[in-house]
């Protein structure tokens, strides 16, 4: 049975296709490639930079992709499971890039000696850390809400195993798979810039690659050249907007549950694409090939034959089978957990080192950063979405817009805004709000215009019968309205903004480094060669304590109360 | 003559409707039937005016009356009913006019817009969207005429199987 | 008549935040090889819960289920379910959505497609084969789910208010047509157990009607019901059932 996932599948190929077409073509010039050990930051470089860093992301989201759908699976199917992964997905995703360092190099890099290779698994490594978790929680968001009936449904029909996850949960969880995929593609590239150069104990790797690229630049104060690592970076993120999101999130609408109109217009290029005729004879002869390959009774993935293998084992076997697997499983964990814990044990044996009781005072200072940025933000975005959620036409606008101005790496502008802020009192500090500001804003924007675009015509037009207008008609119902999709996007906001810390708070710009107290800086000066690992763990154990303490007795009471109080029912 | 645009609702619910009436001795005043159905009056009046369109029932003077077809179609099986409700569906202006433009085009199908855009020009006071999921739905009834949103092709219904 | 299903003390508890709730208490209940047997009660009673359970789809707190005199362990694959809600997947045509236990039973593509084109036809769908159920009006989508449900040709069928969900003339137009199905000869499928809040739907498809009383769902009455078929829905002996199986509910 086919549903078309093939046609998507074909799409996405050709793109890539033509888009791996282009990356040879560039590669091409691979004579220009630095020796290893020197980046420079020079023009003629940037095309081999850009294509050498969409190959990292690409790699990085396929792993991510690998990772997500079979986490929110069993996170979703399995209650025990759920209990263990879902707060370890909460935990996951409050920990900086930053802090993902020391697994990446312990695991790649000193694993290969250093070599090339090491350092661009680490690399991929760091991106997938940007990536993955997003996408994970969406697969388990999109299966939880998979209707009863659905289940029941299939269940009746006998359905169940490989056919259920291929006719029921993959499908149910597309759209959620690419809308977050937008994301966390966003995010990839928003902190590439961290995951380019790697501090190996006394010394740095970097790769060539679009992150390096800019992060050089900006430390040379070449703002030519940052601005125009910028503009390339744009160019690729709005083609993969135009070519690849668009029709993807097009053809996803077809996966939706509820029968109301669609928000998406269609794409006109998915539509051109099923026009094309070459297209349609690609995909005709690989259909034949396909059923070529099926007649030879050639198998090349027999999930189907194994799952019914193990569901036609008697209840005893499969139970010790079960059990086997879930035992070893653990003791692996447990293993790995005994060894990350003495490790830290060992990092973390006192004395600690004297800049430990700047940990209390740093953390005050951003989280005061934070909610400077978090203000500023609100002013603007709410004005904003208000207005564009009650208009199509703005809407359609200011959604693409907004996800490619959240791609870029804002701490690349920062010569531009070092430069402007370095001639005051407190520049610093103002450049390093307005960086958090680029890492939190937009969370917030996606969710408000959401919210504001979900609220029911007849509600709008009722208070507009009230002749409620501007500010009565917004408190009395746009405000409430939008509350829970306020709330939503704060606490993505405040988890954009807690990892963009560690990029803003200590700036490196024209061979100088302009930092202020903070718990990025904190977190960055463990990195600078030769290192201080104890230090880096602290920092990086009490920023985590502090995000998780924040979610659950702030964030989390705000939501529930939002939600009850203001959910629109229908 | 104009041509007639299609009331945007169901053959079911036509066929429920001969089927009520049948109840009632095969005729009953409009009013009363939207009372007794809990219906609202102007969503019955659609029913009404589709079962009109397809000799059903006719209108005397407020009330609705069943036609010997519309008595016929409840007393027969499936494949007549459906057989019965194509041949009526072909004599409306809006079928002829579709089919005429599906048979003329090149392997008998053509992009879901052409026909909307047709639709616009021939009834310009409706809304095409609306004329067009009416027109599909019946046209897919009496496997008249087709729709693929896979690729986005409207398709003549070839009639090959004969159960 | 043997029966084909036997319901003995059945007991369903669900576990509440403010203690156990007992959603059906001791419920016994023969249903006849060839009958069509209607269950109503009000809204909340476990009329659900109860059909869930017949399927094998939720199991029992307490009690013994049996299909054709053995004792039910599981999904009994020789029932066929129809929906309220229609359940229907979304992404998958109305052909690919009645392949789907098809499928499942290991068919060969030929035979499943086969087999579906002949309950889509049997139900009235043929010429939407390649439509998706949100292009569908409510009576269409639910022939759907009809035809899903007998296209693996099950012994009994379980209908969960199947026609709640539609208007007054859609849901007469269907209730009419599977009458005409349940009377086709060619039909494997002569049990139907159906589930409803309309007391008119009982007495106009049911041999038999048992009535339910809520907190906790308990078998009220169970009454044979002798109108002859067609049956005459305006007709004195039908109102004054009608008025009887009501007044047994409230
Ligand atoms: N999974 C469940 N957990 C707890 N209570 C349930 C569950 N399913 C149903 N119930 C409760 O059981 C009662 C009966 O439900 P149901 O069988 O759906 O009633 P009916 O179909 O007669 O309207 C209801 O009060 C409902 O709240
Ligand atoms: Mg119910």
């Amino acid at each position: 049975m086919k549903f078309s996932f093939t046609q998507a599948a074909r799409y996405t190929a050709l793109v890539l296709l033509v888009l791996a077409g282009a990356v040879l073509l560039v590669a091409g010039g691979v004579r220009y490639l630095p020796a290893r050990g020197e980046m420079p930051a020079e023009v003629r470089h940037l095309p081999v930079y850009a294509a050498w860093s969409f190959l990292r992301m690409l790699i990085a989201y396929f792993f991510a992709l690998a990772f997500s759908i079979p986490y929110g699976f069993l996170a979703a199917t399995n209650k025990r499971a759920e209990k263990v992964l879902l707060p370890l997905l909460d935990i996951l995703q409050s920990v900086p890039v930053l802090g993902f360092f020391p697994a990446a190099v312990f695991f790649f890099v000193s694993l290969t000696h250093g070599s090339r290779l090491g350092v661009e698994m680490a690399s991929i490594f760091l991106i997938f850390t940007s990536q993955a978790w997003n996408i994970a929680f969406g697969c388990y968001e999109a299966l939880t809400t998979i209707p009863q009936d659905s289940f029941d449904a299939l269940a009746s029909q006998g359905v169940h195993g490989w056919q259920r996850f291929r006719i029921l949960y993959l499908p149910a969880c597309v759209p959620k798979l690419v809308y977050n995929s937008i994301l966390s593609w966003a995010g990839g590239w928003y902190f590439l810039i961290a995951c380019e150069i790697i501090s190996i104990g006394p010394t740095e790797a970097a790769l060539p690659g679009l992150g390096s690229f800019l992060k050089r630049a900006a430390a040379e104060g070449r703002v030519g050249l940052t601005l125009t690592g910028i503009a390339v970076l744009i160019a690729i993120v709005v083609a993969m907007h135009l070519f690849i999101w668009r029709p993807l999130e097009s053809w996803s609408e077809k996966f939706r549950y509820e029968f109301a109109a669609s928000t998406v217009a269609p794409s006109r290029l998915l539509v051109f694409y099923r026009e094309l005729r070459l297209v349609a004879y690609i995909g005709r002869t690989a259909r034949r090939l396909a059923a070529y390959v099926a007649r030879q009774k050639i198998r090349l993935f027999p999930p189907r034959q194994v799952i019914a293998d193990l569901e036609a084992l008697p209840p005893l076997w499969r139970r010790i089978v079960g059990r086997t697997i879930g035992i070893l499983a653990s003791a692996c964990a447990l293993y790995i957990l005994v060894r990350a814990g003495m490790a830290l044990v060992v990092v973390l044996r006192p004395p600690w080192p004297h800049q430990a009781w700047m940990i209390p005072a740093a953390l005050g200072a951003s989280f005061l950063r934070l909610l400077v940025a978090y203000i500023l933000a609100l002013a603007w975005t709410i004005p904003v979405a208000v207005w564009a959620g009650n208009r199509p036409r703005a809407m359609r606008i200011v959604g693409p817009f907004a996800q490619i101005a959240s791609s870029v790496p804002a701490t690349s502008l920062f010569p531009l805004i070092v430069m402007f802020a370095i001639h005051h009192r407190g520049g610093t500090n103002i450049a390093a709000v307005l960086l958090v500001l680029t890492g939190m804003q937009w969370y917030i924007l996606f969710n408000l215009l959401a919210g504001v675009h979900a609220i029911p015509g007849d509600l709008k037009e009722a208070t507009r019968s009230l002749g409620l207008t501007g500010w009565r008609a917004f408190k009395t119902l746009t405000l409430p309205a939008m509350l829970p999709s306020l709330i939503t996007g704060s606490i993505t906001g405040w988890g954009g903004g807690w990892n963009a810390l560690i990029l803003s708070e200590y700036l490196p710009y024209a061979g100088k480094v302009y930092s202020v107290l903070g718990i990025g800086t904190l977190l960055q000066e463990a990195t600078v060669p030769p290192g201080n690992q104890a230090m880096m763990v602290l920092s990086l154990v009490a920023m985590v304590v502090v995000i998780l303490l924040l979610n659950r007795f702030f964030w989390r009471r705000m939501y529930n109360w939002a939600a009850d109080l203001y959910k629109i029912e229908y | 003559m104009p041509i007639e645009p299609l009331p945007s609702t169901g053959i079911s619910k036509v066929l429920g409707l001969c089927e009520i009436l049948d109840d009632h001795q095969g005729k009953e005043d409009v009013y009363r039937l939207a009372q007794d159905l809990h219906m609202p009056f102007g969503e019955l009046l659609l029913v009404i005016k589709g079962a009109e369109m397809l000799g059903m029932v006719e209108t005397p003077g407020g009330d609705a009356v069943l036609t010997p077809l519309g008595k016929r179609a409840l007393e027969s099986s499936m494949n007549e009913k459906k057989a019965l409700l194509r041949q009526a569906m072909l004599k409306l202006k809006v079928f002829q006019h579709v089919l005429k433009l599906l048979e003329n085009a090149q392997e008998n199908e053509v992009p879901a817009e052409v026909i909307l855009e047709e639709l616009a020009v021939l009834l310009p006071q409706e809304q095409p969207r609306q004329l067009f999921t009416t027109l599909l739905n019946w046209g897919r009834y009496g496997e008249i005429f087709g729709y693929s949103r896979d690729t986005d092709q409207f398709y003549l219904q070839k009639p090959e199987k004969t159960p | 008549m043997p029966a084909i299903i036997e319901l003995e003390h059945i007991t369903k508890i669900y576990p509440r935040p403010e203690g156990e709730s007992q959603i059906l208490a001791d419920v016994s209940l023969e249903v006849m090889d060839g009958e069509v047997l209607a269950v109503v009660g009000p809204s909340g009673c476990g009329k659900s819960t109860l059909l869930r359970i017949i399927h094998g789809l939720i199991p029992p707190s307490a009690g013994v289920v049996r299909f054709a005199g053995r004792a039910q362990d599981g999904i009994n694959l020789s029932c066929g379910m129809v929906f309220q809600s229609f359940a229907l997947l979304p992404w998958l045509t109305v052909e690919q959505n009645v392949m789907v236990g098809l499928e499942a039973r290991g068919l060969d593509d030929e035979t499943c497609r086969k087999r579906a084109m002949k309950y889509i036809d049997k139900v009235g769908l043929d010429g939407n084969e390649e439509a998706y159920p949100r292009e569908l009006s409510g009576g269409m989508k639910q022939r759907v789910g009809l035809a899903r449900a007998l296209a693996v040709e099950p012994k009994v069928l379980l209908m969960d208010e199947p026609f709640s969900a539609l208007d007054a003339l859609t849901s007469i137009n269907l209730r009419e047509e599977l009458i005409d199905l349940w009377g086709d000869p060619a039909l494997p499928v002569d049990t139907i157990v159906i589930v409803t809040h309309l007391i008119e739907e009982a007495v106009e498809l049911a041999d038999r009607i048992v009535v339910l009383a809520s907190n906790p769902g308990r078998i009220v009455e169970s009454i044979k019901v002798e109108l002859p078929r067609p049956r005459e829905r305006k007709s004195p002996e039908f109102s004054a059932l009608v008025d009887r199986v009501f007044s047994l509910i409230v």
